[in-house]
């Protein structure tokens, strides 16, 4: 009988049944060890003390441990009793359908809105599809304008245009609120352009409108680098460069110091060391008088924020097409 | 638009280095997207988009104008010769019919002329403006378009019957070749250089070939004019033609440039063909002559909408070296805004001159001013995120689709084509219907995830889109889903759904049956869901032929609704104080027949249900042997027994249950299993 064994055995038994089944072999009538110790009168008599003492302490141990190890197992929970041995590596069983994610875009579109809302923002969404008198004319881009010529606008048979900005909920803000208004527009907006990794017929944006009394330019800077360094948690280097639109006057947009390099040019920013986030702008009189606001009183600003550009830099998304390809492997990773 | 670093030392001094000049016009004027090296010249590329509304910046002379007020260095203005008076005058008559589509025309002949290779110099700023040296005449045109932004045109003097000029629009059919050898149809309207006989040029955009330009020609003569810069857009645009010249024309330039691009233009010409001489007055129509405007503003103002203190003198200075004038009247200034800045109008674009000159990097953000008061709520968008992340939690991954689908796929899946609006210039069949409902995108999107996954949950929240009659299409906000997967069935699919429809509160949801048969479910195996009267939506397991038709499996299961219609439907939470006393459970077996929808057991049983016994029950089980009648099944179900006032016993209880049991006998014709 060897001692080493037995306690192997013991010690490598996870369930109740085979323990007792080893119990029984070992301690049962016709057990080794019983019959072990049945043997000990027919052993020659110098050695019946020694071998009688050193198996009945055996069998006094493997008693002990046997019941050690049966309260061992009766204290874990049934279903643990199936695994014959605790890993903790194996993987764990998730639900049939398993677990959802929500698209990147919209978890952006929350923070940002998020954070619109403690600055005192409210949210408007825009219609997809809008007439021109709202997607150009009340921005003080009359046909005919060479500015359209920055829009490559898709048009309906009834000739109506899928949005090219959520600009196009402006006028209606403006006249349907009295100042002060704050609001925000995200939307889903469109561009007549053949996509490839970079460019995208479809694209999200937030627009945001501020009207009050003695708004200024400082305002409006003040404004986007308040929200982006929310954003971004942290303090961002800016700077403002003149473009041209014709809704907002002066037009302008608005560079963070790219969040990549840290200004140092990466492929993200072009090597320029910049990002162009938000064109942006005071309200264009031409606006502002379109949309009945006494402009002696009352001034304001407005910007676009596109949010895609937003996902693909915090992500490193290479390639713009991935947002509307409905794939799996990209919308579960977030 | 280049800007030339040799060409604008005619006019200003550059101390700056070509990155340092680039770095501050890119804070002053526009972003300068380059820096090349052209021979020993270095030039800025700047971007054009955002200069729609300066045409004097498509010049080396405003863009100079620009780097010196930029740089705060002086600007040195260039002045051309009055033009000779010709000895012996050639015959030519101009003729406008129109001054709102041709403000001005001027007009001069030159003879004489020697038409050779241009000197170096020339072709090397002409390199650098990029444009292609051609001959010397053709050069001074480029020339001075380049530096002064005023394109001008050249016609053969003898090829222009009975030596009549006329500018008018075109009618109906008329055409031309042009220049580059295209003929080419003109929309009415187009704006058209014409002699009596035939059409010589199309205004602003290209010489026709008729009247062009060859080493024998003698004498020139050389249009300066200003065209309406709509019309000259609409032309460009309809003949797929832009020019450096239409690029300046259809941004509207200003009429007091076209004699001094011509004197310029004589004054270059005689440098270079000394032979040559002026065969004629400069000819000019030009009857509205444009003056300078008079701005009225108050300087305060004008920092007071920046938000940021500037001394007066700074303001002067900024005005004066962009080429304005100020005159101080009181509290007043009259700024006077020379006719090259057209983009100057009202006091918001003095301020822009003042920030950017002034520096936006110099200017301190501020934030508005606001009161406590909390931004509205818009509840429909806190809805959508709700219905988002409940969808979420139960496993569906949110897609976004494109709003346009294919015919094909409208058709495949039965939506009506006519009822979808449709785009004229799509990019592709693929996306050329705005989409009437989220489902085709989603069964798409399922047929390309099939590759890699086997059991899956998609969702989108976005609009389906339905055409109105002569207005703006309907847009509904829908909600859909999709879940596909081996171990799917009608059971797991309706538990998804309404775990979606409780953790939303969209309370009281009714299954009915789908009865008409649709291209979308499973003839069977579809139903509608209706909370109250409003019909919320459908869903089901998607027909067999399509499951086909899509290379989808059968246990293919769908939904979609109207977003507006769960908002409708939506209820808050109503609290019940949990039960005093303990309820009775108990379980209830009844053999109805095979047909009979398992929850009329449920109505049945809960009519039972007073305010002193209550009594609520649910379906617990439903199954058929080979031991019961034929076509008949057994449904068990759970049935609670509650009182508000007491522990209920078995006396209280007993007859209720046979009044239950009797109910379901008698209205269900079933037969009560007693335990």
């Amino acid at each position: 009988m060897d001692r080493e064994e037995i306690f192997s055995q013991i010690q490598k038994t996870f369930q109740l049944e085979p323990l007792l089944r080893l119990q029984e072999e070992l301690l049962g009538k016709k057990g080794k060890l019983t019959q072990a110790l049945r043997k000990i009168p027919s052993l020659p008599p110098e050695e019946r003390a020694a071998e009688g003492q050193r198996l009945n302490l055996l069998k006094k141990e493997v008693q002990e441990a046997l019941a050690k190890k049966s309260q061992d197992l009766e204290n874990k929970s049934n279903q643990d009793q199936s695994l014959e041995y605790f890993d903790v590596t194996l993987p764990g069983k998730k639900p049939p359908i398993g677990t959802g994610t929500l698209h990147p875009i919209t978890q952006m579109r929350q923070k940002a809105e998020e954070i619109f809302q403690l600055m005192g923002f409210e949210i408007v969404e825009p219609r997809e599809v809008d007439d021109d008198y709202h997607v150009f004319e009340s921005l003080n881009i009359p046909p005919g304008h060479p500015a359209r010529d920055m829009w490559d606008t898709f048009w309906t048979e009834q000739g109506h245009i899928p949005i090219t900005h959520t600009s196009s909920m402006q006028n209606r803000v403006l006249t349907s609120r009295k100042p002060p208004i704050r609001a925000i527009i995200p939307g889903k907006c469109f561009r007549h352009e053949a996509t490839d990794s970079r460019h995208e017929h479809t694209f999200y944006q937030i627009e945001g409108v501020l009207v009050d009394k003695n708004i200024t330019l400082t305002d409006l800077i003040g404004t986007l680098v308040t929200f982006m360094e929310a954003f971004y948690e942290k303090k961002i280097r800016y700077k403002i460069q003149p473009s041209y639109f014709p809704f907002v006057e002066p037009g302008l947009e608005f560079l963070i110091e790219c969040v990549i390099c840290q200004g140092k040019g990466c492929s993200t920013c072009g090597r320029s060391g910049w990002l162009e986030l938000v064109p942006c702008g005071p309200i264009h009189p031409k606006v502002m008088e379109m949309a009945n606001l006494d402009q002696e009183k009352y001034s304001g600003f407005a910007w676009g924020l596109g949010l895609d550009r937003l996902v693909m830099i915090k992500y490193g998304i290479e390639d713009i097409r991935r947002f509307h390809s409905g794939d799996l492997r990209f919308l579960g990773q977030f | 638009m280049r800007l030339s670093l040799n060409w604008i030392t005619d006019y200003t001094t550059v101390k700056l280095k070509p990155q340092e000049l680039a770095a501050r016009l890119s804070e002053t004027l526009t972003e300068v997207s380059q820096i090349e090296k052209v021979g020993a010249d270095t030039v800025l590329e700047i971007e054009n988009k955002a200069l729609t509304h300066r045409p004097d910046c498509f010049s080396q002379r405003g863009l100079a104008r620009e780097v010196a007020a930029a740089t705060s260095q002086p600007f040195q203005s260039k002045n051309w010769a009055e033009v000779p008076t010709a000895g012996s005058e050639k015959e030519l008559q101009v003729e406008v019919t129109d001054g709102l589509i041709c403000p001005r025309y001027t007009m001069v002949l030159i003879d004489k002329l020697q038409i050779k290779a241009s000197p170096p110099w020339m072709q090397e700023r002409l390199l650098a403006g990029g444009m292609r040296p051609i001959n010397n005449l053709v050069d001074v045109t480029n020339y001075v378009m380049l530096e002064l932004g005023q394109p001008l045109h050249a016609f053969d003097y003898d090829k222009i019957a009975q030596h009549h000029i006329i500018v008018r629009a075109a009618g109906q059919g008329e055409q031309i070749q042009t220049l580059d050898g295209n003929q080419r149809a003109l929309e009415e309207g187009t704006i058209v250089i014409t002699d009596p006989q035939e059409i010589l040029a199309v205004a602003g955009i290209m010489g026709g070939a008729s009247s062009e330009i060859n080493s024998q020609t003698s004498i020139v003569a050389l249009e300066s004019a200003t065209f309406a810069p709509a019309r000259i857009r609409a032309a460009s645009t309809r003949l797929g033609l832009r020019t450096e010249a239409s690029t300046r024309f259809e941004k509207g330039l200003d009429p007091n440039l076209t004699e001094e691009a011509l004197r310029m233009a004589i004054d270059l010409l005689s440098q270079l063909m000394p032979e040559a001489q002026v065969a004629s007055k400069i000819i000019d129509f030009y009857p509205q002559r444009e003056s300078p405007r008079t701005i009225e503003v108050d300087p305060r103002e004008i920092t007071k909408d920046i938000g940021q203190r500037i001394e007066g003198g700074r303001l002067q200075e900024i005005f004066e070296a962009l080429g304005l004038k100020v005159w101080v009247k009181g509290n007043l200034w009259l700024v006077e805004v020379p006719t090259y800045r057209r983009d100057l109008n009202r006091k918001e674009d003095l301020v822009e001159e003042v920030a950017r000159i002034y520096g936006y990097s110099n200017l301190k953000p501020t934030l508005p001013p606001r009161d406590l008061k909390p931004p509205t709520v818009n509840h429909e968008v806190a809805f959508d995120r709700l219905l988002k992340s409940t969808l979420a939690s139960l496993g569906g991954h949110e897609t976004l689709s494109y709003s346009f689908i294919s015919e094909e796929l409208i058709k495949a899946t039965g939506f009506a084509l006519e009822d979808c609006p449709r785009l004229v210039n799509a990019l592709s069949p693929e996306i050329e219907w705005l989409r009437p409902s989220l489902l085709p995108s989603l069964l798409l999107t399922t047929q390309t995830n099939l590759k890699f996954f086997e059991q899956f949950f998609l969702f989108e929240l976005g609009k389906g889109f339905t055409t109105g009659a002569n207005q703006l299409p309907q847009e509904d906000k829908l909600v859909a889903g999709l879940v596909v997967g081996p171990s799917e069935n009608w059971l797991t699919f309706k538990g998804l759904l309404e775990a979606f429809l409780e953790k939303t509160g969209v309370g009281q949801v009714q299954w009915h049956k789908g009865e008409a048969t649709t291209t979308l479910y499973h003839p069977e195996r579809w139903a509608k869901l209706i909370s109250g009267h409003t019909e919320l939506g459908s869903c089901g397991q998607i027909s067999p032929a399509l499951a086909k038709k899509l290379g989808l499996p059968e246990s293919t299961y769908l939904f979609e609704m109207k977003v507006s219609q769960l908002r409708s439907a939506f209820k808050e939470p109503s609290y019940q104080p949990p039960d005093r006393f303990p309820p009775v459970i108990e379980d209830l077996s009844v053999l109805v027949d095979q047909d009979l929808p398992a929850a009329k057991v449920c109505q049945e049983v809960d009519q039972a249900d007073t305010p002193e016994l209550q009594v609520r029950s649910a379906v617990k089980e439903v199954y058929q042997d080979e031991k019961m009648p034929p076509n008949q099944k057994s449904v068990t179900v759970q049935v609670i027994y509650r009182s508000p006032s007491r522990t209920l016993t078995e006396a209280e209880i007993s007859p209720k249950r046979e009044e239950i049991i009797k109910t379901l006998e008698k209205r269900l014709k079933g037969k009560v299993r007693r335990a």
